[in-house]
């Protein structure tokens, strides 16, 4: 027994020794580390995927805007849960404050005297009007321009105040703004080529004023961010974040299991009852801006019939025909809720009430025969000899997608509807999307906290039917009903009229089965116990991690 | 031929192969389906004018045939352009992850190298003792593992199980910033055993069979036999007259496992977050990330065409037969 015991403490005795002997070896650099780490709470995330940039305008990927939202201020912080409507529902943070014109038109910020970036240079107004010309400059190609639509121009009054400028009121200015405009050093970032900003030097050690400085980042390995001890809005609670790249998700949950990562920011299956019944670790809810639904391509031609989809009564009937609750129940166990239509619990003005199809597999029928579309003796649906069929498409890295296919196939198949199924990778998946080259696709949306951006992916597509303007209305769906309620609902600044007429637009678009709307994913992240998170918002969960409390862990 | 001709003359095959690569490896990402500049179906991303205008930053709105020439010519000068994903340059990228990836697989090369010599000859020279069987039985099982089985069975005994080892990565990222360059070194070895293993453990179980069907082959030859009636020691017998003529079958063995080694060992490099070539051309493929991936095979196709080159000069010197047979 005692053997067995000196042989299982072996080899960490001996790495143990070692790194005391190297630590002893040289002595005031590793008394220094020594310190360094005893001293230090720190939290480590653990990812599927690094990074894409650390340059603001330049990120289009979650893990990139969780690294920047630390590094970078906005001039104002949404407070939990954000609210896009007037001001209210922020408090100051790069800017100590701010005045609306009288025509509401402009906005002047006060920069906080005290603010720095982390080189020591105070941050000015001219770092805001910088800021907003890079955001919006073709050149930088950035994917946040078209948030800043609508936003004449940033000025500058004085060395600590900015004025923004717009075209036309409309309730969701401050947010358009404050919400999407991350500021940046203009001393540091003037001289680089805007097309060229990805490959400069800054890119790799950016330097920011928010409460965490970059410290190092080995790309696709870990990132590790410190915390800013003289910030101005003071030091944080945590002192260091790191983020761990873990691409194998069996991995990325042993990691977390095992105690060397901190927090993951989703479980799903195994790794979700892994993390319950685990000591070390537990999950934590937070609301979701997610929906998955099944879409149809409005403007392909599928079972002969030119624009097949186009038919309000063929989309009632498949939505009709299939049981979302039992497929849901089914491919996501408890993880997950029935879709009520294009934006979920968590959207601002979310309502619960609204009248939706409900499964009727006889009323499907009964509409599809009056379509023509009339079962065979072999049981499928045809109409003028031609099969009702048609093909669903989703990326090959959603396992719950996949499932969903295979269970929406057997229900299509009850009503004498064939389907077949095709997977691909993502990257093909976007790409047939945009070229309009599917019948019908898997697709899980996430949502903006402004309920009005629906307009991007449901609203009527710009231009004429072949070379429109699609924008993310991968369906081309059109209902000129549906896009006028929606601008009533945006323009609106009264919050009870604005939440009844976003009501209205979004009872249009279900009652229309613009698609099947199938499920609202349950977000659940796992956290080590010795982590209490605070303020896990729906559009960012690592907005607050700043103020995440932490117990120091030994040093490894 | 002589050397210095032998040498030129794969050289200059070793070229050809590699521009052959590229323009394959272009014209093949060229025409498969997806785009680097897919739209994100999640969440809309970049607008279509601004997916437009780094097209044209990028050249990709140019017809095929010009692509082409640029990308060749950039190359011919040496450069491996920026990556569409990360903006890093290319030769940077590349470089740092071969050097990742020749640790990990150079480190399970010499393992596999080790153990499967070590079980090879043992199988060989003592085929009837239970050790030998039981080592044979054990690796034949290995052998026969699908490689990301073993990877994570190693993982979740040796990782996670015990804790002696970490669960991924090439280090701790603390470590990295707060340590010293001693501790770095040794977290990085600690890090490195368990995805090292895994490699010894699947490629060494090959180099066991073969050295172990080449030494038995040569045990029973005229040559041994008269080895031992002259009085011969076992110990000399086993280093001078078994080994030796069985070293070609394994070094050509040892050979195929090259391209591994530069290339990456893409499931244990996935499982263990290790960031080699592997898992930087797996990520540059789904990204139709065209200068990432030709950079890579720039790198793999060059280290593969020159390290075959020195196998076969290798074998070359190893075997009198190839000798006789250049002459």
């Amino acid at each position: 027994m005692r053997r067995v015991r000196f042989l299982t403490a072996t080899p960490r005795f001996v790495t143990v020794l070692a790194l005391a002997a190297a630590a002893g070896c040289s002595s005031p650099e590793a008394k220094e580390g020594a310190d360094n780490r005893a001293a230090t709470t720190t939290l480590t995330m653990v990812s599927a995927a690094d990074a894409d940039a650390l340059i603001p305008p330049l990120v289009s990927t979650t893990q990139g805007k969780q690294v920047v939202d630390q590094l970078f201020d906005r001039l104002a912080e949404p407070v939990s849960p954000v609210e896009t409507v007037g001001d209210g529902g922020f408090r100051p943070q790069l800017a100590n404050g701010w005045s609306w014109s009288p025509d509401s038109l402009s906005i002047a910020f006060a920069i906080n005297p005290k603010a720095r970036w982390h080189d020591g240079t105070p941050v000015r107004a001219e770092d805001v009007r910088f800021s907003f010309a890079l955001h919006t400059d073709p050149a930088v190609a950035s994917p946040q321009r078209d948030a800043f639509e609508g936003i004449d121009s940033v000025t500058v009054r004085d060395s600590l105040t900015a004025v923004v400028w717009w075209h036309a009121r409309h309730p969701e200015q401050f947010f358009q703004l404050a919400y999407n405009l991350l500021v940046m050093p203009e001393h540091l970032l003037a001289s680089i080529a805007r097309d060229s900003l990805g490959s400069s030097a800054f890119a790799d050690h950016p330097v920011g004023s928010g409460r965490y400085r970059f410290e190092r980042w080995a790309r696709q390995q870990a990132l590790v961010l410190t915390a800013d001890r003289a910030n101005y809005r003071g030091a944080p609670q945590v002192q260091r974040l790191i983020w761990v790249v873990a691409p194998d998700p069996a991995a990325a949950d042993l990691r977390l299991l095992a105690g060397e990562a901190d927090v993951l920011e989703l479980v799903r299956g195994d790794a979700y009852v892994q993390a319950r019944q685990s000591s070390r670790v537990r999950t934590v809810e937070y609301p979701s801006l997610d929906y998955g639904y099944l879409l149809f391509n409005y403007d392909r031609a599928v079972s002969g019939a030119p624009r097949l989809f186009a038919d309000r009564t063929l989309r009632v009937a498949l939505t009709q025909a299939i049981d979302r609750k039992a497929i849901v129940a089914n491919a996501l166990d408890s993880l997950g809720s029935v879709a009520m239509g294009p934006f979920t619990h968590a959207t601002a003005g979310a309502d619960t009430t609204l009248q939706q199809l409900a499964f009727d597999t006889a009323a499907a029928s009964q509409a599809l025969d009056v379509r023509g579309w009339r079962r065979g003796a072999d049981g499928l649906r045809r109409k003028g000899g031609r099969v009702l069929t048609f093909d669903l498409l989703f990326p090959s890295t959603s396992s719950t997608r996949q499932r969903m296919a295979v269970l929406l196939q057997e229900q299509f198949k009850r009503i004498g509807v064939t389907t077949t199924i095709t997977t691909v990778e993502p990257a093909v998946f976007g790409a047939r999307l945009e070229e309009g080259t599917f019948d019908a696709a898997l697709n899980v949306w996430r949502t903006d906290p402004s309920p009005s951006t629906i307009r991007q992916v449901w609203g009527s597509p710009r231009g004429s039917s072949s070379g429109a303007n699609i924008g993310a209305n991968f369906s081309r769906y059109r209902n000129a009903t549906f896009d006028a309620r929606i601008d009533s609902a945006a323009r609106e600044f009264n919050p009870a009229t604005r939440r009844a007429l976003f009501r209205r637009a979004w009872q249009t678009i279900v009652d229309d089965a613009a698609a099947v709307w199938l499920y609202e994913p349950r977000n659940v992240a796992a956290v080590n116990r010795r982590v209490t998170p605070t303020d896990l918002r729906a559009d960012a969960w690592w907005a607050s991690l700043s103020a995440w409390q932490v117990e120091p862990t030994t040093p490894p | 031929m002589t050397g210095g001709w032998r040498v030129g003359y794969r050289l200059g095959h070793a070229c050809a192969v590699i521009a052959t690569t590229l323009i394959l490896s272009f014209a093949l990402l060229h025409a498969a389906p997806g785009d680097a500049l897919a739209p994100d179906t999640a969440q809309g991303g970049r607008s279509p004018a601004a997916r437009a205008e780094l097209r044209r930053q990028r050249g990709l709105d140019q017809p095929f045939a010009v692509q082409l020439a640029h990308y060749l010519g950039r190359i011919g000068h040496g450069d491996l352009g920026r990556s569409y994903t990360d903006q890093r340059s290319v030769r940077v990228a590349v470089m740092e992850a071969l050097t990742r990836t020749l640790l990990l697989t150079g480190t399970g090369l010499l393992g596999a190298i080790a153990c499967g010599l070590l079980v090879g000859i043992l199988q060989g020279w003592r085929s009837d003792w239970w050790l030998s069987r039981a080592l044979g039985a054990a690796l034949t099982a290995v052998y026969t593992m699908p490689e990301f089985v073993l990877a994570l069975l190693l993982l979740s005994v040796l990782a996670y199980g015990t804790g002696w080892f970490p669960m991924g990565g090439m280090y701790d990222p603390l470590i990295s910033v707060t340590g010293t360059p001693m501790e770095r070194l040794l977290d990085t070895g600690h890090h490195l055993v368990v995805p090292a293993v895994t490699l010894a453990l699947g490629w060494g179980a090959a180099v066991s069979r073969h050295q172990r069907v080449a030494l038995l082959e040569t045990v029973g030859a005229d040559f041994m036999r008269t080895a031992v009636a002259k009085g011969v020691s076992p110990f000399r017998l086993l280093l001078r007259h078994g080994l030796r003529p069985s070293l070609p079958i394994v070094a050509a063995v040892i050979g195929l496992m090259l391209p591994v080694l530069a290339g990456g060992a893409v499931v244990v490099e996935m499982v263990f977050g290790w960031p080699g070539m592997g898992s930087l051309l797996v990520r540059a493929t789904a990204a139709r990330d065209v200068p990432m991936v030709g950079g890579a095979i720039v790198v793999i196709t060059t280290a593969v065409t020159l390290s075959s080159l020195a196998i076969d000069l290798a074998l070359h010197r190893l075997d009198p037969r190839q000798r006789e047979h250049a002459r």
